[in-house]
C-alpha cells in the first residue's frame, strides 16, 4: 500500500545498462538533481541525515528518487520501500478490557516497585523484575488467563 | 472533499486508551496505546505514548529487548534531534500490533527507532507510525479509534 504520490520520473539506459532517471527539458526539478551525479552510498547517508533532522517528507522524495537512479542497489531499494511502501492489515480483535489495569497505572504506587519491570492483568502486578528476560522467565511458568501489560515503572 | 458517506466507516477498531504512565506524573493526560512488536516469544503488549509531535516510533527499552531477534531489516543510523537533545540509534522496519476491543486489530510496517538513549515508554510518533493508518481519539470517554487506509 502506498497512499502516497509517486514521483514519474522517465527512465533511460545509460551506455552501461544502468537505468537512469532523466526527464525531459524544461521539467528538470531539483530534488532530481540531487541524485544525479551521486553515490549510492552519498545518497543514503543524506537520506540518514534528513531523517535525523525530521524532514521525513523530504527523506521519502529522495529514496524514491534514489530508487529510480539506483534501481540495481539492494540498500537503496530498502530504504524506498521502507520510507515510502508499508503494509497494513487487519483481524479480528484480540483487544482485553483494561479497566482495572487502568485504575492501577493511575493510584500512588509503591517506592519498591519504581524502577521495576511489571507484568500487570487487572488490578495486580502478577510479575515484577529488574529486567524483561527476568519478567519473562516469570510469565513462563505461569498460567495466564489475560495478556499482560508490561511496562518499567517510572 | 466527498460528501460523508454514512455507509462509510472511519474505523475498523476501537480500543481504550490509558492517560497515565505510572510513576511519570505528568501534569496532563496523554494517550497511551496498546502495542506490540509481532512475532516477539511472549503474549505480552506494552504501552505507547501517541505523539502526533513527535518524529518516528521510538522503542522503549523493553520493547527493543523483546523485539531483539525481529530488529533484521536495519535502514541505518541516524542522530535525532529532539526537544530532550540528541538521540543516537539505529532506524529498523518493524511490524506492530495494535489492539481492539471492539473490531480488528491493526497490524503494520512502521520505521522504528532503537536507542539505547531513551530510557522513557514507547513513543508512537508521526512520521513511519501515524501517518500509516487512520486515528481518531474521543478524549471525553478515552477511546481510540483507527483503520488501515482504503
Amino acid at each position: 500500500m502506498d497512499s502516497h504520490r509517486a514521483t514519474t520520473p522517465v527512465h533511460a539506459k545509460a551506455p552501461d545498462g544502468t537505468a537512469v532517471a532523466t526527464r525531459a527539458p524544461g521539467s528538470a526539478r531539483k530534488a532530481s538533481s540531487t541524485v544525479a551525479d551521486t553515490t549510492p552510498t552519498d545518497v543514503l547517508e543524506k537520506i540518514r541525515s534528513q531523517l535525523g533532522e525530521g524532514r521525513y517528507r523530504d527523506a521519502q522524495n529522495l529514496a524514491r528518487e534514489a530508487a529510480a537512479r539506483f534501481p540495481e542497489h539492494p540498500e537503496v531499494a530498502l530504504m524506498n520501500s521502507a520510507l515510502n511502501k508499508w503494509t497494513a492489515k487487519t483481524r479480528p480483535a484480540t483487544g482485553v478490557d483494561r479497566d482495572g489495569e487502568r485504575v492501577w497505572m493511575r493510584q500512588e504506587l509503591p517506592e519498591s516497585l519504581h524502577g521495576k519491570v511489571v507484568a500487570l492483568v487487572g488490578r495486580e502486578v502478577i510479575a515484577a523484575a529488574d529486567t524483561l528476560t527476568e519478567l519473562g522467565q516469570q510469565l513462563r511458568s505461569m498460567e495466564l488467563s489475560k495478556r499482560p501489560l508490561v511496562f518499567r515503572v517510572a | 472533499m466527498a460528501p460523508l458517506d454514512p455507509d462509510y466507516a472511519f474505523a475498523t477498531g476501537i480500543s481504550t486508551f490509558a492517560d497515565v504512565y505510572p510513576g511519570l506524573n505528568e501534569p496532563l493526560p496523554r494517550i497511551y496505546v496498546e502495542f506490540r512488536p509481532q512475532g516477539i516469544g511472549l503474549d505480552i503488549s506494552f504501552p505507547a505514548l501517541l505523539d502526533t509531535g513527535g518524529h518516528y516510533c521510538i522503542l522503549s527499552q523493553e520493547a527493543a529487548e523483546a523485539a531483539e531477534g525481529l530488529l533484521t531489516t536495519d535502514l541505518g543510523r541516524i542522530t535525532l534531534q529532539t526537544a530532550r537533545g540528541r538521540i543516537h540509534g539505529s532506524l529498523y522496519l518493524i511490524r506492530i500490533e495494535i489492539f481492539a476491543e471492539i473490531g480488528e486489530d491493526l497490524d503494520l510496517e512502521i520505521v522504528a527507532l532503537v536507542t539505547s538513549d531513551w530510557q522513557g515508554p514507547s513513543i508512537i510518533g508521526y512520521s513511519g507510525a501515524l501517518d500509516r493508518f487512520r486515528f481518531a481519539v474521543d478524549p471525553q470517554n478515552n477511546r481510540f479509534f483507527f483503520a488501515c487506509f482504503r
